[in-house]
């Protein structure tokens, strides 16, 4: 039975080259719901622990503000973790994979965060 | 399957999601709570350890009051009532799920990480639902890990659970904090357990516990000395006063051995009485054991014994 959640990720799919999509709970590492091949959007409770463990490093190394995201490149693929502010709540993570051959890295992210809001709508 | 050969609430659970149940288990204990099955699958989890889904929506402003009561008031089916939240513009429907999920598996930990009751089936009640629901299987997976995630130096969660934690000296003045650890920083003053915290800040337990843990690894917090190994303060063997007697026997050194050496237990003398009271300031409380409430009265004619 599909979610909400899942049927709002699946239109983050239209984007070229991306080709899992999950949204996770930032903190608990929960999978709320994925889109696609949900093994390239990556692990919950392991995006979550390692944008927790990013936060922490750049809080010491003097960083201001919050996470905004996190972008991973191998020589075939791109995973990227965008973060998600929800009105008084925890914020969430969207994890997205991406074929390094088909996709645009700016281009997509861009997309992805330009409508990442749709996905709680 | 049938209930009554369940072995603990998660076999319990699985049995009902394969008869497609609908309706409610009340689990004692505690914290105990009610788990709200539609279907087969976890629609809701209420328990007084953790806040609800309503708690979440309210406390922190993502709803105010006149807008919940307005809505509970034109949609009285609480089965209903994501769905009026929804078609009224209240919250996105994705949203909606995200709390109400959020909520279950939360107060699913809540219940595994304190004593094991018995449990009993009911008639559906209408309540808040996440969505189409959560299979048992996969409740019980993610609370198993988030009860290994949070066992530590301090021992399981639940002793976790019960650590006030301090405040450390300018601790919120540290550059670089998230705005949700400034937030739980504002909470801490040594007198608040974690699930305290949670209902303050309208946040799940587990989340505000694993923030704690990494505020205490940044040395932002501290564990109040004797805070999780002196156990559960209110409900601690009362120490009457009195003679010492001399020739005590040692006491083994454990980690509840803090209070001992504080205030030697008395001993017993063979012929004599008693203080008063001492009888009935050593037993357990009705229904609970001297292994953690393993002895808890059973439940009824359904009912079985576990936690998820």
């Amino acid at each position: 039975m599909t979610t909400a959640v899942e049927a709002s990720l699946v239109r983050l799919l239209d984007s070229p080259g991306i080709t899992g999509v999950a949204l996770v709970d930032a903190v608990t590492g929960l999978t709320y719901g994925a889109a696609g091949d949900a093994d390239e959007a990556g692990d919950g409770a392991e995006c979550a622990e390692l944008a927790a463990l990013i936060v922490e490093r750049l809080g010491r190394a003097g960083a201001e503000g919050e996470l905004e995201s996190v972008i991973m490149t191998s020589t075939r693929r791109h995973q990227v973790l965008l973060c998600v502010e929800r009105p008084g709540g925890d914020p969430l993570l969207l994890a997205a994979g991406m074929d390094r051959e088909r996709a645009n890295l700016a281009l997509a992210t861009r997309s992805l965060g330009d409508r990442v809001t749709e996905v709680l709508s | 399957m049938t209930t009554a050969v369940a072995r603990n609430l998660p076999a319990l659970l699985q049995g009902l999601h394969e008869e497609g149940y609908s309706g409610t288990v009340r689990v004692s204990g505690s914290p105990g709570g009610t788990i709200h099955l539609r279907g087969g699958l976890i629609g809701a989890v209420e328990t007084p350890g953790a806040p609800t889904a309503t708690s979440v929506l309210l406390t922190p402003g993502r709803l105010d009051d006149e807008t919940w009561l307005a809505a509970c008031a034109a949609e009285r089916d609480t089965d209903r009532l994501g769905a009026y939240l929804v078609a009224a513009g209240l919250m996105g429907a994705a949203e909606l799920e995200i709390v109400c999920t959020a909520s279950v598996f939360d107060a699913a930990f809540a219940m595994a990480i304190g004593t094991p009751g018995g449990w009993t089936l009911d008639d559906p009640e209408p309540t808040l639902l996440a969505g189409p629901g959560v299979e048992p299987r996969r409740l019980t997976e993610e609370t198993t890990r988030r009860i290994v995630r949070l066992s530590g130096p301090w021992g399981a969660p639940g002793e976790l659970a019960r650590i006030r934690p301090g405040q450390v000296p300018d601790a919120g003045l540290r550059r670089g904090l998230p705005d949700r650890h400034r937030s739980v920083l504002s909470t801490v003053n040594g007198r608040r357990t974690a699930r305290d915290m949670a209902f303050t800040l309208g946040r799940g337990l587990y989340a505000i516990m694993l923030d704690l843990t990494r505020l205490e690894a940044q040395e932002l917090i501290r564990w109040e000395t004797g805070g999780a190994a002196e156990g559960r303060p209110s409900t601690a063997p009362r120490v009457l006063p009195g003679p010492v007697a001399q020739d005590a026997p040692p006491t083994r050194t454990t980690p509840t051995a803090s209070a001992s050496k504080a205030a030697p237990l008395p001993k017993r003398t063979p012929g004599g009485a008693s203080w008063p009271g001492e009888a009935q300031a050593r037993e357990s409380p009705p229904g609970e054991g001297p292994a953690g409430g393993r002895n808890a009265s059973p439940a009824g004619s359904n009912g079985g014994h576990g936690g998820l």
